[in-house]
C-alpha cells in the first residue's frame, strides 16, 4: 500500500497595507514576500502535479499583494535593498562574509525578476500554478477572524462569504475548502459552512482526540455534523518541522534569525536602508547560521544548509513511510497530513521551500502518494464517520486561550457591539440609497477589519501589542464615526473616500444585507397601522384573559376593545400563559405575552419585578417601531416597567388604580405591604392624571395617599350586556333545590370573609320560618367554603342555603338572570363589578353600602342598600323585596338605564380618551388672572 | 530609457506597444512607469492623511451578557447594564444602584430546557463594584452554561437583570459521549435541528415583536 501525505501551508498576515507610508508593519509583508512567497513560486516551477500540495492565501494577503500601492512599494524596497547590498559588498572585509552577500545579492536580483515576470501580482503566478495543477489554492475567512469569538449566525456567515468571494474574485473560481483561522472549530460553525459550498477544512489533532463518538483512528478524516470533512493535521510529524526544540529548524547550519545587518551596522552608514525616523529594523539580511546555544555566531554557509536540507527531507520521508501502518486502518482510509503556517517556510525557517522542493523529489522515489484534501475527499467520501467535533483550535492548550486572557478580553464588547449595530442598521436603513450603501459597506470593512485574529494573537505576546490595540481602535472607531455620517448625512461624500482610502481594502465588496429575516418582516409586514386620528396606546397590565385572577382582566380587554372600536390601537403588554401565543389580535387588540427571567421566582413582589424588565424590554421594542401618545398602566404590579417606559420612551403616563394594599389589609402592617404600598404612590408620583372607578377609591387616595383632588378621574367599570345574555324559559334548575316558584336568592364570589357570606347564612336563619319558600344559592370558591357548609349544616339550612362552589359561565348567567333577587353583602369592595353584571342581568340586587357598591346602589332606586355585616338588615331588605314584586319591577327598571349609560363600555371609552389624550389634566396654576 | 517609454505613452502607445517597440517586457515597462511616479510623487507637499476623529465608546446603551468559552474548565463573560436598566432596578429594590449587591449566577443547563429554574445546579459569584466581565474558572468540562447577571437583597436571594447565551466547555481529552447518541439520532435524518447546543443564532434586533 502507498501512504498518502498531504502538505497544507497557510499563508496569512494581517491587512497592513496603510495608505500612509512608511509604516513598519507593513515590512511584515515585504518580509513574507520576499522570503516565502516568492520561493514558494520558485518551488512550484520545479514541481510537478504528483506533488500538489495546497497553499491556503488569506484574504488579507490577496488583498495586499493585489494593491498597486504595495506593488510600488514593495519594489521600491527591493531596489532599496539591492542598493545596501551592492554598498555591503564594498563594505565588507570579510571573505566569508562576502560570500553570504554574494548570495544574497543574487537572490535579491531573482525576487525582483519573478515579481515582474508576474507583472508585480503574485496573484497570477499562483493563478497559473493551480491551472498547471503544480498547487491547489485556497482560502481563509475575510479578515482571519476568529470564529468562535464572533456572536451571531450573520457575523460568522459575513466573514466566511466575503472570504471565499475574495478568493473568486482574485482567482475567477470558488474553492470548496476552507482554512479556519487558528483551525477553531466549534459546534455549529459547520452548519454556515456546508451552506455557503464549503466542503472540508482542518482542524488539530487535538479536536480528532475529543470527537463523540470516539474515533476508530485519529489520522482518519472525518464528518462533522453537518457534512463538513475534517482534516486533522497529523502532530508527530508536524512537529518535526516546527517544533523549536526539536525540529529542523534550529539545525546549526541553518540561517540564524535573530541576527539583522540593520543592527550590526553603524547608525549612518544603514540609516537610508532602516525606518525613516531612523529606528533600526530588520533589512532581511542574515548573514549568520545558528551556530549553536551561543551569542558567538559564525557566517551562513549556503551548501552546507543545502546538505542539510537534504538530510531532513529525507528523514521526513523515513517518518511519513514509518508512520504508516498499512491503509484503511480499521476499515477507515487514513492519511498523514501535515499544515504549517506558510510564513514559517522561508521566514522563519529560511531554508524551508527547498526542503520543500526537496521532500517532494524523495516522496517520488520513496513511492508516497501526495494527495490533495479536495481529491481525499472525492475518492473517500463514502467511507467516513460522522463525530460531534467540540470548541478546540490549533493553539495554546488547544483552545482559545491565546485570543481570550486578560490582555486582549477588552476587544470582545466592542467587536460585539459593532456587528450588532451593523445588523441593526441593515435592518432599519434603506440600504437601497447609495449613500447609505456606501457607508454600510465601508461599516462592514471596519468590523471586517477589526475582527482579524492577529490583533488579539499580538495582545497575547504582550511586547509590542502597541499596534494591535492601535489598529483594533482604530477599526472600532471608524465604525462609529461612520454609524454617526448614517444619522447625519450631512457630511459629505468626500469624508467616505477619505475614510475608504485609509486602507483601500476589498474595494469590490458588495455588503449583503446583515438583517435577519425576522427583522425584514416585523419592518415589512408592520401588525398595526400607521398614525392615523386615533391614539396609539401602550397598556400595561398583569391580568389579561385568559389569565383572570380579579376583576382586572376583565376590565382591560373590555376597556381596550371600547378604545379599539373607537378607533384607537392598543397594544397591552402582560404575563404569558402556558399555551397562549407570544402576540395576537384579540377582537382588534394588539396582545403581547411576555416572561420575565424568573417566572417562578418564589417572591411574588420579585415575580413581578421579573415580569417588569421583560415588559419594558418588549415595550422598548415596540416603542422603536410604533409611535406612541400614552402609557395606560393597570396597578402597582406594572409600576417599575410603567416608570421606566415612560422615562425612556419619552411618553405620558396614565394609571388607573383598581384596588391598594391599604384597602386591602385595612392599612399597612408588614414590610411587603410597605414596599407595594411605596410602589403604588410613586406609580401615582409619576402619573400625569389618574383613574378610579369609584368615588369610594378616589377618597382613599386623596386620604391615605394625598393624592390632589384634581388628578383623578372617577370612571366607573363598564359591563358588556352580551356577556349575561338572555336566557329562554327553562328553568330547571330549580327544581334542584326547591320549587319553580321558591323565591331565589344568588350571590356569588370568592368565599373570603369581606364577602359577607356569613351573614347570608344568618340572614337565612331569621327567615326560615316566616318565609320557607326563600332560597340562597352561593357560588365561588376560596378559603372559607368548607366551613360555610359545616355552619349551614349546624343551623340546619341545608335545604335553604346552598354553597355551589364553582360554576361555569353559563351557569353563572342562568343564575344571575333567573334569580329573584341578586345580593352582594360585602364588607370591602372598591368597585363591584358584580354588581353591575347583576344590573345587566336584569334582576334586583342588593348590596352593602361600602365602597364601589355603595356609589353603585341609590337605595330605592336601582338597587337596595343593606348595612355592611348586618344580617338583620339583609333580612329587612330581601323581606320589601319578596313582599312587592313591583319594586323588583322598577329597580330593575332603573338600573337597565345605568348600564345603558354609565355602565357602557363605549360611553368610559370616551371618557377614557379625553384623560390619555391629555384633555383632563389638573390646571397648571391657581390663582387670579 | 524612461523618457523613451514616456515619449511613447505620450503618442498614446499601449503598454504592450511599447513593449514591442523597445523590445522590453510590460513588466519591466510598468515597474520603469510606477518608479517615475514615485519619484513625481516625492516632490509633490505630503498628503494629510484622515484621522478618526471619533473616540471609542465607552459605554453601549445595550443590556447584555455574552459568554464565551476560553477552555474546557473557563468561560469569559462580560456585561452591559444600561442607566435605564439601572435605574428600574433601584426602583424595584428601592435602592440606589451603587448600593445594591450585583452576582453573577452561573447555572448548568446541560441537554436541558432552561426555564429560568431548572438548572442541574448554580452557583453564585459576588462581584466587585464597577465590574463588568469575568473569568468563571473551576468549570467542568463538556457542559452547557449559563450565566445571568443579577443582584441580590436581604429579602431576595437573586434576581436576575440580563442573561447570557448558552455556552459549552469543550472537552479536554476522549469522552464517553454525551453526544453519541444525539449524533446517531441526528444521522438518522429525522431531526430538524441536532439535540445539542450550536454556538451560533441568528440575531434579531426586534426578536421580541412579532
Amino acid at each position: 500500500m502507498t501512504p498518502y501525505f498531504s502538505l497544507v501551508l497557510h499563508a496569512h498576515l494581517p491587512y497592513v497595507l496603510h495608505e500612509e507610508p512608511d509604516r513598519l508593519e507593513e515590512r511584515w509583508m515585504y518580509e513574507a514576500v520576499t522570503e516565502t512567497y516568492i520561493p514558494l513560486i520558485w518551488g512550484f516551477e520545479k514541481s510537478t502535479s504528483d506533488t500538489r500540495y495546497t497553499l491556503s492565501i488569506s484574504p488579507p494577503v490577496l488583498e495586499m499583494l493585489a494593491n498597486e500601492l504595495f506593488q510600488e512599494r514593495y519594489l521600491q524596497y527591493l531596489d532599496r535593498t539591492l542598493e545596501l547590498l551592492e554598498k555591503e559588498q564594498v563594505f565588507t572585509e570579510v571573505e566569508e562574509e562576502l560570500d553570504v552577500i554574494q548570495f544574497y545579492y543574487n537572490r535579491f536580483k531573482k525576487i525582483k525578476q519573478t515579481f515582474m515576470e508576474w507583472n508585480c501580482n503574485l496573484i497570477s503566478a499562483f493563478r497559473y500554478y493551480v491551472q498547471e495543477e503544480k498547487a491547489e489554492c485556497i482560502t481563509s475567512t475575510a479578515t482571519h477572524a476568529f470564529l468562535p469569538y464572533i456572536q451571531t449566525e450573520q457575523g460568522v456567515r459575513a466573514q466566511i462569504v466575503y472570504g471565499l468571494q475574495c478568493f473568486e474574485h482574485h482567482f475567477g473560481f470558488k474553492p470548496d475548502g476552507i482554512w479556519l483561522p487558528e483551525c477553531a472549530f466549534t459546534p455549529g460553525l459547520d452548519k454556515i459552512l456546508y451552506e455557503e459550498g464549503v466542503r472540508y477544512t482542518f482542524v488539530d489533532e487535538e479536536t480528532v482526540r475529543t470527537l463523540e463518538p470516539k474515533p476508530d483512528n485519529i489520522h482518519a478524516p472525518v464528518y462533522s455534523p453537518h457534512g463538513i470533512v475534517l482534516f486533522p493535521r497529523r502532530m508527530d510529524l508536524s512537529k518535526k518541522v516546527w517544533d523549536s526544540n526539536v525540529g529542523y529548524p534550529g539545525d546549526y547550519d541553518y540561517r540564524e534569525f535573530y541576527r539583522d545587518v540593520g543592527y550590526d551596522r553603524n547608525h549612518e552608514y544603514i540609516l537610508p536602508y532602516i525606518h525613516p525616523d531612523g529606528i533600526r529594523i530588520d533589512t532581511g539580511l542574515k548573514y549568520h547560521r545558528i551556530t549553536g546555544k551561543t551569542d558567538a555566531k559564525d557566517y551562513y554557509r549556503r551548501n552546507w544548509a543545502l546538505g542539510k536540507v537534504e538530510q531532513h527531507a529525507k528523514d521526513f520521508v523515513r517518518s511519513i513511510r514509518d508512520s504508516f501502518t498499512g491503509g484503511r486502518e480499521d476499515g477507515r482510509q487514513v492519511l498523514s497530513l501535515t499544515s504549517f503556517d506558510a510564513e514559517l517556510f522561508g521566514h522563519w525557517w529560511f531554508e524551508g521551500p527547498e526542503w520543500i522542493e526537496r521532500l517532494q523529489a524523495y516522496s517520488s522515489q520513496e513511492n508516497i502518494e501526495w494527495i490533495t484534501p479536495a481529491e481525499f475527499v472525492k475518492r473517500h467520501h463514502e467511507e467516513l464517520s460522522t463525530h460531534h467535533a467540540c470548541f478546540s483550535t490549533w493553539g495554546r492548550n488547544n483552545y482559545g486561550e491565546v485570543w481570550l486572557n486578560e490582555s486582549n478580553e477588552w476587544i470582545y464588547r466592542h467587536l460585539h457591539a459593532m456587528e450588532t449595530e451593523l445588523i441593526k442598521q441593515f435592518a432599519e436603513v434603506d440600504s437601497s440609497d447609495a449613500f447609505n450603501e456606501k457607508v454600510l459597506t465601508q461599516m462592514t470593512r471596519e468590523w471586517l477589519l477589526a475582527t482579524s485574529s492577529d490583533w488579539a494573537f499580538i495582545m497575547d505576546h504582550e511586547t509590542t501589542s502597541e499596534y494591535a490595540a492601535s489598529r483594533t481602535k482604530e477599526h472600532i472607531q471608524a465604525f462609529y464615526e461612520l454609524n454617526d455620517i448614517l444619522k447625519d448625512s450631512s457630511m459629505g461624500d468626500d469624508q467616505i473616500k477619505y475614510i475608504e482610502e485609509r486602507f483601500g481594502f476589498m474595494n469590490w465588496l458588495e455588503p449583503m444585507n446583515l438583517s435577519s429575516e425576522h427583522d425584514a418582516y416585523v419592518i415589512s409586514n408592520p401588525t398595526y397601522q400607521e398614525k392615523r386620528d386615533g391614539l396609539n396606546i401602550l397598556m400595561l397590565s398583569w391580568e389579561f384573559p385568559p389569565m383572570v385572577v380579579g376583576g382586572l382582566s376583565r376590565h382591560v380587554f373590555d376597556l381596550s376593545k371600547a378604545l379599539v372600536e373607537q378607533g384607537h390601537q392598543v397594544f397591552v403588554v402582560t404575563c404569558a400563559v402556558d399555551g397562549y401565543p407570544e402576540y395576537e389580535i384579540n377582537q382588534g387588540v394588539h396582545v403581547y405575552r411576555v416572561k420575565g427571567s424568573q417566572p417562578n421566582h418564589d417572591d411574588f413582589y420579585h415575580w413581578a419585578g421579573s415580569l417588569n424588565l421583560a415588559m419594558a424590554n418588549l415595550g422598548r421594542q415596540l416603542g422603536s417601531q410604533i409611535s406612541f401618545d400614552c402609557i395606560h398602566a393597570h396597578d402597582w404590579i406594572v409600576s417599575v416597567a410603567a416608570k421606566g417606559l415612560k422615562h425612556q420612551l419619552n411618553l405620558p403616563l396614565y394609571v388607573t388604580i383598581h384596588a391598594t394594599e391599604h384597602g386591602r389589609n385595612n392599612g399597612i402592617h408588614d414590610d411587603m405591604q410597605a414596599a407595594i404600598h411605596h410602589k403604588e404612590w410613586e406609580l401615582m408620583y409619576e402619573a400625569e392624571h389618574i383613574i378610579v372607578c369609584s368615588a369610594y377609591m378616589k377618597q382613599e387616595l386623596e386620604e391615605v395617599f394625598e393624592v390632589p383632588a384634581d388628578k383623578i378621574s372617577i370612571l366607573p367599570n363598564g359591563v358588556d350586556p352580551l356577556l349575561i345574555p338572555e336566557i329562554g324559559g327553562n328553568e330547571d334548575w330549580k327544581h334542584k333545590y326547591g320549587h319553580p316558584d321558591d323565591f331565589y336568592i344568588f350571590s356569588l364570589g370568592r368565599v373570603v370573609p369581606e364577602k359577607g357570606f356569613q351573614y347570608l347564612i344568618e340572614a337565612a336563619s331569621m327567615l326560615r320560618n316566616d318565609y320557607p319558600d326563600i332560597r340562597f344559592i352561593i357560588a365561588g370558591k376560596g378559603p372559607l367554603l368548607e366551613d360555610y357548609r359545616k355552619k349551614v349544616r349546624e343551623y340546619q339550612l341545608e335545604d335553604k342555603v346552598y354553597f355551589v362552589g364553582f360554576v361555569t359561565d353559563e351557569e353563572r348567567n342562568q343564575f344571575l338572570r333567573q334569580s329573584d333577587a341578586l345580593i352582594f353583602p360585602s364588607s370591602y369592595e372598591p368597585f363591584g363589578i358584580v354588581a353591575i353584571e347583576g344590573m345587566a342581568a336584569q334582576t334586583p340586587i342588593i348590596v352593602s353600602d361600602t365602597g364601589g357598591l355603595g356609589d353603585i346602589v341609590q337605595h330605592g332606586k336601582n338597587g337596595l342598600k343593606v348595612f355592611p355585616g348586618n344580617a338583620e338588615s339583609i333580612r329587612d331588605q330581601i323581606v320589601a323585596l319578596y313582599n312587592d314584586p313591583e319594586l323588583g319591577e322598577r329597580l330593575v327598571q332603573a338600573a337597565s338605564e345605568d348600564v345603558n349609560t354609565k355602565y357602557n363600555w363605549t360611553e368610559i371609552a370616551v371618557k377614557t380618551t379625553e384623560v390619555l389624550s391629555g384633555a383632563v389634566k389638573k390646571p397648571k396654576t391657581v390663582g387670579v388672572k | 530609457m524612461i523618457e523613451e517609454i514616456i515619449a511613447l505613452k505620450e503618442r498614446g502607445f499601449t503598454l504592450k506597444e511599447i513593449a514591442n517597440e523597445l523590445d522590453l517586457s510590460v513588466g519591466k515597462i510598468q515597474y520603469r512607469l510606477r518608479k517615475e511616479r514615485m519619484i513625481e510623487e516625492k516632490k509633490i507637499v505630503p498628503k494629510q492623511f484622515y484621522r478618526i476623529s471619533r473616540e471609542i465608546p465607552t459605554a453601549y446603551k445595550l443590556d447584555r451578557i455574552v459568554a464565551l468559552p476560553q477552555n474546557p474548565l473557563c468561560i469569559y463573560a462580560y456585561w452591559d447594564i444600561q442607566s435605564t436598566t439601572q435605574h428600574m432596578i433601584s426602583h424595584q429594590f428601592t435602592k440606589p444602584w451603587r448600593e445594591l449587591r450585583k452576582k453573577l449566577r452561573v447555572y448548568d443547563v446541560s441537554d436541558l430546557q432552561f426555564n429560568g429554574h431548572n438548572s442541574h445546579r448554580f452557583f453564585d459569584i459576588q462581584l466587585p463594584e464597577m465590574t463588568n466581565n469575568w473569568f468563571i474558572r473551576n468549570l467542568e468540562e463538556n457542559r452547557t452554561y449559563i450565566v445571568d447577571v443579577g443582584v441580590g437583597s436581604e429579602h431576595c436571594d437573586f434576581f436576575t437583570i440580563v442573561r447570557s447565551n448558552p455556552i459549552e466547555t469543550p472537552r479536554s481529552g476522549p469522552s464517553q459521549g454525551r453526544h453519541e447518541e444525539p449524533v446517531k439520532r441526528w444521522q438518522s435524518g429525522d431531526l430538524e435541528t441536532p439535540e445539542w447546543h450550536e454556538q451560533f443564532s441568528t440575531y434579531s434586533v426586534y426578536r421580541l415583536l412579532k
